[in-house]
């Protein structure tokens, strides 16, 4: 693996330090660190980390939500060989999630991390969620964890 | 031990490095950049090439840099245990309820 997609839930589990996932998040943002290996974000996944983290600083009762979320995707930001990348916008491409989520039992998101991924030469991906098994199985992408 | 030849044009130490090396460790060739100052990438015995760091624009940080880095840049916010994955995608999923089936 030489670059490697970020899922939203590293990205929140790696900015929470109370999680039960904040541990292994670090261990292995580590590990693709030590290996010289490129970290990629897209801004689907950076919407969705807005979401769940928003929804986690919320919960806490903290009022100044938006100095809080500016801080924490800074930092994010600031990961060393961190790159952004787009989904492509060619009318093919855009189809291809539809396969994507009937060959490999996605939901549309899913397909799109999938499609940018692929569309981005990105052979790995890290993510805690079990839906991208069978992308996994059938070796489509690397899993980093 | 690495092997280094002088660089005509800088004068300074080139490492000698194998293009199938870093055909399979590009990586680690570029991470190590800084620290060693420059390839003289081989073929077949002969230099072809220089691969030299950026010289004073960007500092290019070592590995050991930037592991501190990640370590410094994660954490920072203590929000309770927070949701498991199985969860968090049920959070997305809330928003994709007219979505189509799987």
């Amino acid at each position: 693996m030489t670059k490697c997609y970020l899922d939203s839930n590293i990205l929140v589990y790696l900015k929470n330090a109370d999680s039960p996932f904040h541990k292994a998040t670090l261990s292995l943002v580590i590990n693709l660190t030590e290996t010289g290996v490129d970290v990629f974000l897209s801004p689907l996944a950076i919407d969705e980390f807005l979401h769940n983290f928003a929804r986690e600083v919320k919960a806490k009762r903290i009022t100044n939500i938006f100095e809080v979320l500016d801080k924490a995707l800074e930092e994010i930001l600031d990961l060393p060989k961190l790159e952004i990348v787009n989904p492509p916008i060619e009318r093919t491409a855009q189809k291809k999630v539809v396969k994507y989520m009937e060959k490999y039992q996605l939901h549309a998101r899913d397909a799109y991390h999938l499609l940018i991924c692929l569309e981005n030469n990105i052979d790995g991906f890290a993510t805690f969620d079990k839906d991208f098994g069978k992308v996994f199985k059938a070796k489509v992408l690397e899993k980093a964890l | 031990m690495a092997v280094t030849i002088i660089d005509d044009q800088t004068k300074q130490p080139l490492t000698l490095l194998p293009i199938t090396y870093l055909h399979h460790n590009v990586g680690k060739v570029f991470d190590d950049l800084a620290k060693i100052g420059g390839y003289a990438v081989m073929r077949d015995s002969e230099v072809i090439g220089k691969i030299l760091p950026v010289a004073g624009k960007t500092k290019m940080l070592t590995k050991e840099e930037r592991v501190a880095k990640v370590r410094a840049l994660a954490g920072g916010f203590h929000l309770g245990k927070g949701l498991s994955p199985q969860q968090m995608n049920k959070e997305y999923d809330k928003i994709y309820d007219k979505m189509l089936p799987r």
